[in-house]
């Protein structure tokens, strides 16, 4: 029977530098994503990106071979934005604006592209004045399509919690889009007549 | 079953993708209840443009190699506070440990030999006198203070000495030659005494030399 191959950790954890770059190329895409979903900013995400490898390099002795080290990076992740985010806030704005021109859909009619970039514009600012644990929510269940139970260990939550956060996540965008936005499909809003005189 | 709750259940199921057996009530639901399928509907739209707006701020996905570098760069320097320690890292070390031994030396006087008797400040105007106290032996020798003359000036002028030369100066900004010696030799003394700035003074005498330590010395004005 042929003796184990080490895996990418157990590697690293032997000073194996080429395991180190194999285990940050492997790891690095969903660890910058989340990093730039929150912090919107891709010179802070980056930043964040290499403390995160650098850290995983010093405490590489305590991961733990036999599961992926990927709940670990992404919670050091998200713990090392939220620890930065608040300091530089002013400074992801005008990517905000940026990013929001760039993605409307050109192949839209104008008037479609101008509703959608409003929603879009509307939701970005929404999701930037979630609370920090129900952002992290939706970044680990709709950004990365985590199951409720990946995103439950990594938030350090149970499911219950998780889908909670979800929901009030949700609830939260959804009260900030403009009021004919938030009526279902087909329903009319009543006015009630103004009477003259009054 | 109320349609709100069926809706709010009917919501979660298509949010976390619960279909099992106990959803098929909901659905029968759903296909008969105009409004729960707009609710739905709505709700589906919500989070297709959720993973839009998401997506857009993730736009470069991958981050630059220049990353890598980097992080290189960095996990190759030694980390910090390994190695040798500091000369500031010592010196920290060194006045914590002081700082820890003066601390328990102080309590252990305190505790062992030491009470809190009450003198009369007997030059001091009622704001700053108040609450003036001398620590002092539990067995009194004949040094006993309490109720003896505070010590007056050479030139005989009524005003005390005694604030001046237990602060270590005299009027004129001069240590004093000499200071009241009713202290047996070796008896260690702790007077501690707010002074008039509302800050507190800590003043250790012994008996030789009779001068007292002023700990806080304050400048002359």
């Amino acid at each position: 029977m042929e003796p184990r191959q080490p895996n990418l950790v157990e590697r690293m954890q032997g000073e194996d530098l080429d395991a180190f770059e194999e285990f940050f190329t492997t790891f690095r895409r969903p660890v910058y994503a989340t990093a730039l979903a929150i912090t919107r900013d891709p010179f802070l995400a980056e930043e964040i990106l290499q403390d995160c490898f650098v850290k995983a390099y010093r405490v590489r002795e305590r991961l733990d071979p036999a599961r992926s080290p990927l709940p670990w990076l992404q919670r050091v992740t998200i713990n090392l934005c939220y620890s930065r985010v608040s300091r530089r806030r002013s400074l992801a704005e005008p990517i905000t604006s940026l990013i929001t021109n760039l993605v409307i859909d050109l192949a839209q009619r104008p008037d479609q592209a101008v509703e959608s970039r409003e929603v879009l514009e509307v939701l970005q600012r929404g999701i930037d004045a979630l609370p920090p644990k129900q952002q992290t929510a939706v970044i680990l269940y709709y950004l990365h399509g985590y199951s409720l139970a990946e995103a439950a260990e990594i938030a350090e939550c149970n499911v219950g919690t998780m889908k909670s956060r979800v929901h009030y996540a949700l609830k939260a965008l959804r009260v900030r889009l403009p009021v004919e936005r938030r009526l279902p499909v087909g329903a009319t809003i009543k006015v009630a007549p103004v009477r003259p005189g009054r | 079953m109320s349609c709100g709750r069926v809706r709010r259940e009917l919501l979660e199921i298509v949010r976390f993708g619960d279909f099992g057996p106990s959803a098929a009530s909901h659905l029968e639901h759903l296909s008969n209840c105009r409004h729960c399928r707009d609710e739905v509907g709505f709700d589906r739209a919500l989070v297709a443009q959720l993973r839009r707006a998401l997506e857009a701020r993730v736009d470069p996905e991958a981050p630059p190699s220049r990353a890598w570098y980097a992080i290189l760069r960095e996990v190759q320097r030694p980390e910090p506070g390994a190695g040798v320690l500091t000369w500031s890292a010592s010196l920290v070390g060194w006045l914590r440990t002081g700082t820890a031994m003066a601390g328990t030396g102080l309590a252990l006087l305190l505790v062992l030999q030491m009470e809190v008797v009450p003198v009369p400040s007997p030059d001091r105007s009622p704001a700053a006198g108040v609450g003036s106290t001398v620590l002092e032996p539990l067995h009194p020798g004949p040094s006993e203070r309490l109720g003896a003359e505070p010590p007056t000036r050479r030139d005989g002028s009524s005003r005390s000495l005694a604030s001046e030369d237990e602060r270590g100066i005299s009027a004129d900004g001069v240590m004093p030659e000499s200071a009241p010696t009713d202290q047996a030799p070796g008896e260690l003394r702790l007077m501690v005494r707010p002074v008039p700035e509302a800050s507190s003074e800590i003043i250790f005498t012994t008996g030789s030399p009779p001068e007292p330590v002023d700990l806080q010395r304050e400048a002359p004005s």
